[in-house]
């Protein structure tokens, strides 16, 4: 039996609220006022203004201050309500007000109402669904729950309120509950895919949302502070024409361009502050990634700045951005003209120069500026403050000890992801205003998941802001209301030269259809096909998100039974070109000395090694490690942080991220062994024992250390082909071979099957596999066949056919 | 359902009543003589009063010639000591406009904010004052 128990909220506080606002500032008490205030403006055009028609005005003003009143006891909710002799006090005005009736009031009509408040559409449109639809699908839900009494919903509710810190249970809280407590409502959350934490999340982005729902309108003091300035302050300063020119005046505009709700990075703030306050060494170096808000950092400190200034009533200081680039381009003696711009400004007043491209000064300036910043340094009235990243530090500031000493330096780290995600939701109250497209909450979580994942070359907040405003963008011009996962993922694909989109359906039967696409082409290594296949599956439903790339595979085995052939059907299969695998010879790692090929140099100006600047380029790629054993140890050793962590760390100290990349490593260790091993007792054992028996084997000669297979995700084995097999793989080569010739020629080609078994005798030894097939296919069927084009006339159309008796007809 | 049933919780009704009066006669005061302030405080940075003081004797926008570092060119130190003093005229002259112009500012907002208060609280008498008006003027 089903109980839906209704409430009655005649005496509660919202109630009582919403009753004499209906009084006194309902339709009909309006209309009243309005026939009341006709009448009197009536009598003033007939009669004249008397001190009658004055004083019956004054009965007006009352009205007005009774609406403040009620405004500020019921409406504004800053503080709990004046009684709270039940839950149903705590309810929100503008849940109350939006119902039609105060009597026998039911959780529908409750959700009815709370849906239609802003802070209802709100999480509505952060749900990614139509308001009337979704109260549709709560009606349906509820209409299958057995007890939807009111009562002890508020009861949960004025729970989590106070849990919350909040002093009214609002549209959020409501819902909050209802999807907390009815099973039947969690599908509908699950149609969103959102959790019940999300849920928390986005009411506590929906009290975000309020500090942006009001803008101080200029006539406020701080709206005149903003637009007006410091007139006395900025008088101080002197004429600075020429540093002017090559500068932007960030105090100008501080107070209103640099107030923002969100702060990130608040102990470098601080630090940051503190150190320009010193009357010595007071010159700052900020150093962080691209992306980590180094730019944000210095707008928020000149704000700091200028806050002191009132505060402390300091003198004017100004924070000028020296424009790095017109200065070294546009300028014909730079360093002449930095010099007599720094000396004019120094004497004009106290100011301090941020250079963001400190990089760039410091290489293309020359020993000329380079000087100049050293003079100025330590000089009063100027302050310098310096914008570089890690790498750019360690190779043209810490190389100098004599600068580096003269700084100090703050570094900036990558926020949390709280802080990421308070600094995308203020972004997007500013963005919504020119693209007019909302974004969901699971899409704004996407953007730090999904930045996280792949963009790993930017930092927070920076490349999270970026995609954001890009997705808002594509849903613009796409005519979406909304900006879903979907817009996210296609931007992250963009950006990150590497296709994130969710698996379609051409996908999914692609990835199905892998085994089946690969075993036709690789002969006689099902086990392989198997596991690498399986790592696809993982990596393709985003299983895998660790820090560990995709699939990290160590291919064991004698010459010629297709490993290097496998990476390369991989590439082709799943990569989908040849080009995405990256191939390193590693007999060409031999040596100490070739480390710099793999993490680059201090010699010459190359700052990242050709496998991480690969890598870089592509992110989503195979990279195959051929012959692995025949690197030098050092080399080997640095696998170990990739396959580990997923990262490499090059000579600069930058970091590739290898994540999203399969790794395969190819090897003959042990491959006499395995040959004897398959040779004795092939199908006597289990796979597992003869890789356990191989392993052990490689290890007793020391070829790999242990730590380097145990950082593998599956060490496979190759076995050795047999002729059958070796018989197919001279089929998968001649079917190419006839396959080209016709498509590229029109020339039908047909080749006898005792020439494949020639083909088989001549190219295939248990020592070697199939490595010399392809060397006897070029020589037998190849050759020949050029010859034969060479000295008769074949036409499109024509057929070939070829015997084993060497002749051609 | 009306507003009627208000009257079935007079108490309720009897807290609002009284939750009126220290509105009225403190809460909002309180908020207009905190408004006055803002203001006040607003204006005082937008003319910094403190620094057009400071300052005031100072050349304008550091406008100056510097006197010549050796011998005893009286031309030269006459040319740089009436720029000089020129200079700083025509800052004493900004300035001064400047502070003028702020005081009338604050004035102006002490006058509307007296005004704004003395109205909100006398108020009440004066409607009171108007209903007897109002009950004398009739018929």
């Amino acid at each position: 039996m089903s109980t839906h128990k209704t409430i009655s909220l005649i005496g509660t506080f919202a109630a009582t609220g919403v009753l004499l606002h209906r009084l006194l500032f309902g339709a009909w008490s309006l209309g009243v006022y309005a026939i009341l205030l006709a009448g009197i403006a009536l009598l003033c055009w007939l009669e004249g203004v008397s001190a009658l028609i004055i004083a019956c005005a004054l009965l007006f003003f009352p009205l007005v201050v009774l609406h403040a009143f009620l405004e500020d006891l019921f409406m504004k909710e800053r503080s709990l309500p004046e009684w709270q002799r039940n839950d149903a006090d705590f309810l929100a005005f503008g849940i109350v007000r939006r119902l039609k009736s105060l009597q026998e009031v039911s959780l529908i009509n409750l959700l009815d109402a709370a849906l239609k408040t802003n802070e209802g559409a709100f999480i509505v449109q952060e749900l990614g669904r139509d308001p009337q639809q979704l109260m549709r699908s709560l009606r349906a839900a509820l209409d299958a729950v057995p007890d939807t009494s009111v009562a002890p919903v508020l009861r949960a509710a004025h729970e989590r309120m106070t849990a919350l810190k909040r002093t009214r249970i609002g549209a959020g809280i409501l819902l909050a509950v209802c999807f907390e407590r009815f099973e039947q409502l969690k599908d509908l959350l699950n149609e969103c895919d959102l959790a019940q934490e999300d849920l928390v999340a986005i009411l506590r982005w929906e009290r975000f949302h309020e500090l942006f729902r009001y803008s101080e309108p200029f006539w406020t003091p701080d709206g005149l502070l903003q637009s007006l300035g410091s007139i006395g302050r900025s008088w101080v300063m002197g004429y600075t024409n020429a540093i002017d020119a090559l500068t932007e005046d960030l105090s100008a505009s501080v107070l209103w361009k640099c107030h923002r709700h969100v702060r990130i990075h608040a102990d470098a703030r601080a630090n940051a502050l503190r150190i320009l306050e010193k009357s010595d060494l007071h010159d700052l170096l900020i150093i962080g990634r691209v992306g980590v808000g180094k730019k944000v950092l210095v707008e928020h400190l000149a704000y700091d700045i200028r806050i002191q200034e009132r505060r402390k009533s300091r003198e004017y200081t100004r924070v000028l951005i020296l424009k790095t680039e017109e200065l070294l381009s546009g300028v014909r003696n730079p360093d002449m003209f930095l010099l007599q711009a720094l000396k004019k400004a120094q004497e004009s007043g106290n100011f301090i120069l941020v250079i963001h491209n400190l990089a760039l000064m410091l290489q293309s300036g020359g020993e000329k500026i380079r000087a100049i910043l050293m003079k100025f340094i330590r000089e009063k009235n100027v302050q310098l403050v310096g914008i570089i990243s890690a790498e750019d530090y360690h190779r043209l500031v810490r190389s100098d000890p004599m600068l580096d000493h003269f700084f100090e330096k703050i570094m900036v780290e990558e926020p949390a992801d709280t802080e990421t995600l308070a600094v995308l939701m203020e972004h997007f109250f500013q963005l919504v205003r020119t693209y007019n497209v909302h974004v969901t909450y699971k899409a704004l979580r996407s953007v730090i998941d999904l930045s996280r994942r792949y963009l790993p070359n930017q930092a927070f907040p920076g490349k999270a802001i970026s995609v954001l405003q890009d997705a808002m963008m594509l849903a613009q011009k796409a005519d979406d209301a909304f900006v879903e996962e979907r817009h996210i993922r296609e931007i992250v694909s963009q950006k990150g030269n590497i296709n994130v989109m969710e698996l379609s359906q051409s996908d999914r039967d692609r990835l199905l259809n892998l085994q089946e696409r690969m075993t036709s082409s690789i002969i006689g290594q099902e086990d392989a096909v198997h596991a690498l296949v399986n790592t696809l599956k993982r990596a393709g439903l985003e299983m895998a998100t660790g820090n560990r790339p995709l699939g990290t595979f160590l291919f064991l085995g004698p010459t010629g039974v297709g490993k290097t052939h496998t990476a390369k059907v991989l590439a082709n299969e799943y990569f989908g070109s040849a080009d995405a695998m990256i191939r390193f010879d590693m007999n060409e790692f031999s040596t100490e000395s070739s480390i710099a090929g793999i993490v680059g140099s201090a010699e010459g100006e190359t700052s990242a090694g050709y496998l991480a600047q690969c890598v870089q380029d592509r992110p989503f790629s195979l990279i195959l490690l051929d012959e692995i054993e025949k690197a030098h140890p050092k080399v080997i050793n640095l696998f170990l942080q990739i396959l580990d962590e997923g990262t490499l760390i090059d000579y600069a100290g930058m970091k590739t991220d290898f994540r999203n990349t399969v790794i395969i490593a190819t090897s003959n260790a042990g491959a006499l062994f395995i040959r004897d091993l398959f040779r004795r007792e092939a199908s006597a054992q289990d796979h597992r024992q003869l890789m356990q028996e191989v392993t052990e084997s490689i290890l007793h000669e020391k070829v790999f250390s242990p730590e380097f297979l145990n950082r593998f995700n599956e060490v496979i084995l190759f076995h050795p082909l047999s002729k059958d097999e070796a018989a197919r793989v001279a089929m998968l080569m001649l079917t190419d071979i006839v396959e080209d010739m016709k498509t590229k020629r029109g020339i039908n080609l047909k080749v006898e099957e005792e020439v494949v078994q020639s083909i088989v005798e001549r190219g295939y030894s248990r020592e070697f596999g199939a490595r010399e097939m392809r060397r006897v296919i070029t020589d037998t069927i190849e050759n020949q066949l050029a010859d034969y084009m060479l000295t008769h006339e074949v036409k499109r159309g024509d057929e070939v056919v070829i015997r084993r008796q060497n002749t051609a007809s | 359902m009306s507003a009627l049933s208000l009257l079935e919780h007079p108490a309720d009704l009897s807290a609002i009543a009284l939750r009126f009066l220290p509105w009225y006669f403190l809460k909002v005061p309180g908020r207009i003589i905190r408004g006055y302030g803002a203001y006040v405080r607003a204006l005082g940075e937008i003319f910094s009063f403190w620094f057009l003081i400071r300052t005031f004797l100072k050349p304008w926008k550091s406008i100056v010639d510097r006197y010549p570092d050796r011998g005893f060119n009286l031309g030269l130190i006459a040319q740089a000591f009436t720029l000089n003093c020129t200079s700083r005229v025509i800052g004493m002259i900004f300035r001064t406009v400047a502070f003028v112009l702020g005081v009338v500012m604050e004035i102006i907002v002490l006058g509307v904010f007296l005004v704004l208060l003395f109205v909100w609280i006398l108020f009440p008498f004066v409607f009171v004052l108007d209903i007897f008006y109002l009950i004398g003027a009739l018929p």
